[in-house]
């Protein structure tokens, strides 16, 4: 190899690699501060001193529950969490966190034990490790899904703008920000009532949380009894609730799975814990689809209304 | 070990650098350990048929070439193992269920066998190379490779392990022996090789995979527009994934300076069937062309004879892609395709030799590129449907409620994703023409270095920004 060409090259390099620590310095700085998993990240830290009573779970608690209507709460879930991460995110404020929680509010929905939750992970556990990584070392994350890799795993850590270059565009074109985040609840505003074509969007909604997957997945139904068990370790009140869902979305669902099958596997788990309530929701709004955002998720007044019930179940 | 991972990338990188340091004499060692550390990374187990593919293979090809009698007896002894091997291992299951499927149509009890086998890795490559080699040794083509490390190189480069190109045994041998090096040209063309594939796979058409998973999986559920989408989307996606994998096969063996075939040549540029089967998977089509085709007659036979032949081979050929009907179906498609081509290629050509108009003769091409690409699109309908039956439901609906279900697009897909999927198709596209015309690197290559560097730098940031890095296989690892 000829000595200009090798200084070439070296250059080349030395300029893809300065672009590549640019790109992402300025990811970190300006894109990710908006993803609503950083938003929420943000707001555990300046509220876990107060916190006592915690959500955890996917977007239909996220969206669903409003720690505004209920003291010292804080809705600590995420979009498409499933219960292995929530039992990471868990354990590591329990354990690492001068936290002192009295209450944990789960959700045990439709979706909740099916293996398209881990499907999402190995689609998407790349693209968020910056966030994960405090959570859930390698060696746990590698028990979940088995196609993983270190390096890929550590690329991910310092160099969170890797495969994150739709957010870049949705931050350009100023859609990365859409909805307010409030105690970590993201509050949508939407009125599914007023939707166009109700039946369409709940059937691709059914679709894609329980089509092509198996519905009780043995993976999810452990991770959600090591939940039950480290709340019982901690002396944690726990409320299960089956969350409101438009009848449209209820409907196609049971086209899917045997709903009172289900169920009747779930409570097999949670009768053998006596620090357990469940709270069963999820024809509460059957008729009333402007509580809704969406097929499955309450919009905001969907939301305080279900908080104020709760809020009442936790007072008892 | 995914050819897409950083994992990867790093044990190449190693391994070239351990490559061109050692002398060139023993290269191949480096090459053939890191093959099988390569295969063995997947599935431990899986070595023991690689290996005994190798080793019959080898020791028959020897004793073909040194006997003056029996030839065809060792010849078809080689050959039927290789086959034994590859049915076994991947047809067992399915000609066990439809058999018992067969006789259900007659209420016929049959009690069919069905054996827990794990799926091999490049199992039709590796035996294809394999028995290609026998019959090539057979027919004198060359001698064979006395060096049975040489020969495991062959049978196992890693690059084109999982899922081709199928390499032919003289060209890989020769050249193994030229050892003409010279490594900064290599290694620079090797990485733009490489890029090309990464862009196409990581990008393209596991972006694209998501829609048509989406759709494919849950066809009754779809009408119209997103049987459209989900359809050309898949005609897209299955060759940004090949030869995306072919690309990244070619470039890294070419770091190492090997030379693979050429596995595609824009095909979906083909203004007929037959010409797709040049330009569609090459090493593919013409490993059936002149070990299945050519001895069964090939075209030196009757109109009759012909036909039957050219349907054996694309049924052979669609079942090797996979145990399933729907793949049979589809090369049964595109065997009816060539022999309708045949009979209307006389009239083609009256209708040809009398226009010599520009303007026409370039619509005309348009045209049949327009229609033979429609033509390959309804048979990759059955490729990638999940069952004969999901197949016939998609040609029933496809153009069912076009415009009332138009909107239903958007529930499957993000309108930014449509534009950022629309602007790559576009950019590839460009590619092919420009390729097709005066070739992408001569033109590049007349360019200002900042141009050119530009463009690289952009295309690394696209696959690092946009790519999906979740460990989606290559469609082809699965055949």
């Amino acid at each position: 190899m000829n000595k200009k060409a090798t200084i070439n090259y070296l250059i080349f390099l030395l300029i893809l690699i300065t672009l590549l620590i640019l790109a992402n310095y300025f990811y970190t700085a300006y894109v990710l501060t908006d993803t609503l998993l950083s938003r929420n990240e943000e707001q555990i830290e300046d509220n876990f001193r107060n916190t006592k009573i915690l959500f955890s779970g996917g977007s239909h608690v996220m969206t669903g529950l409003s720690p505004d209507r209920i003291e010292n709460s804080f809705n600590f879930s995420s979009l498409g969490e499933n219960y292995a991460y929530t039992y990471y995110k868990l354990k590591y404020i329990l354990e690492s966190y001068d936290i002192r929680l009295n209450t944990l509010i789960l959700p045990i929905d439709l979706q909740d034990f099916s293996s398209s939750r881990i499907k999402l992970i190995e689609n998407e556990w790349h693209t968020n490790v910056w966030y994960w990584h405090k959570y859930i070392n390698y060696e746990n994350l590698k028990l979940i899904i088995k196609e993983t890799s270190y390096l890929q795993w550590q690329t991910a850590k310092f160099f969170p703008v890797i495969g994150n270059g739709p957010s870049i565009i949705m931050k350009l074109r100023g859609s990365l920000i859409n909805t307010d985040m409030k105690l970590g609840q993201q509050i949508r505003v939407n009125d599914f009532s007023k939707s166009d074509d109700q039946d369409k969007s709940a059937k691709f909604r059914a679709e894609w949380h329980l089509s092509n997957s198996e519905t009780f997945d043995a993976t999810m139904s452990d991770y959600f009894e090591r939940i039950l068990n480290l709340g019982k370790e901690y002396n944690l009140n726990i409320l299960i609730v089956r969350f409101p869902v438009s009848e449209e979305y209820y409907k196609f669902s049971a086209e899917y799975l045997d709903i009172d099958e289900y169920y009747e596997k779930v409570y097999e788990i949670t009768d053998k814990y006596d620090n357990i309530r469940i709270l069963d929701y999820h024809d509460l709004f059957f008729d009333k689809d402007y509580f809704f955002n969406d097929p499955d998720h309450l919009n905001k007044n969907g939301a305080d209304y279900l908080t104020d019930l709760i809020k009442k179940e936790i007072d008892m | 070990m995914s050819l897409l991972s950083v994992d990867f990338l790093l044990f190449f990188l190693i391994i070239v650098i351990i490559y061109y340091v050692v002398s060139q004499k023993y290269r191949w060692v480096i090459l053939l350990i890191s093959s099988y550390y390569f295969y063995i990374s997947w599935k431990p187990e899986n070595i023991i048929f690689i290996t005994l593919s190798t080793l019959v293979s080898y020791f028959i090809a020897i004793i073909i070439s040194k006997s003056a009698f029996n030839r065809k007896k060792y010849l078809a002894v080689g050959v039927s193992f290789n086959l034994i091997l590859l049915i076994g291992l991947k047809y067992f299951n399915f000609f066990s269920n439809s058999f018992r499927n067969f006789f259900q149509l007659f209420t016929i009890k049959f009690d069919s066998v069905f054996l827990n086998i794990v799926a091999v890795l490049g199992i039709s490559f590796f035996t294809f190379k394999a028995i290609s080699y026998l019959v090539d040794v057979y027919t004198k083509k060359y001698e064979p490779e006395k060096n049975i490390g040489k020969f495991a190189l062959y049978i196992s480069f890693f690059p084109q392990l999982m899922a081709g190109p199928i390499e032919r045994a003289d060209r890989f041998f020769n050249q193994l022996k030229k050892q003409k090096q010279n490594i900064q040209i290599n290694i620079i063309k090797g990485l733009k090789i490489m890029l090309w594939g990464f862009l196409l796979k990581l990008v393209i058409a596991d972006r694209l995979a998501i829609t048509v998973n989406q759709i494919y999986n849950n066809i009754d559920n779809y009408q119209g527009s997103p049987l459209i989408l989900g359809t050309y989307f898949f005609a897209f996606q299955i060759y940004c994934d090949f030869a995306g994998y072919s690309y990244i096969a070619i470039g890294a063996a070419k770091i190492l300076g090997l030379d693979l075939m050429n596995n595609f040549l824009r095909p979906y540029l083909s203004k007929s069937i037959p010409e797709f089967w040049k330009r569609w998977h090459i090493s593919l089509s013409s490993w059936f062309r002149d070990y299945l085709y050519i001895p069964l007659g090939g075209n030196r036979v009757k109109v009759g004879r012909w036909t039957l032949n050219i349907i054996i081979v694309f049924l052979v050929s669609g079942l090797w892609h996979g145990a399933s009907w729907t793949f049979v179906i589809w090369g049964f498609i595109h065997g009816i395709y060539m022999i309708i081509h045949k009979l209307i290629s006389k009239f083609k050509m009256k209708i040809i030799k009398n226009e010599n108009n520009e303007i026409k003769n370039s619509f005309l091409k348009l045209l049949r590129i327009f229609i033979t690409f429609h033509l390959i699109l309804l048979a990759w309908i059955f490729f990638r449907a999940n069952s004969v039956g999901d197949s016939i439901y998609i040609i029933k609906n496809i153009f069912v409620n076009i415009t009332s279900t138009f909107q239903d697009i958007f529930l499957i897909i993000p309108r930014e994703s449509i534009l950022l999927i629309g602007a790559l198709l576009f950019l590839v596209f460009i590619f092919q023409v420009i390729q097709e015309r005066k070739g992408v690197i001569n033109l590049l290559n007349k360019t200002p270095i900042l141009f050119r560097w530009s463009l690289y730098i952009a295309i690394i940031f696209i696959i690092l920004l946009f790519g999906q890095f979740a460990k989606n296989p290559f469609i082809y690892q699965q055949f």
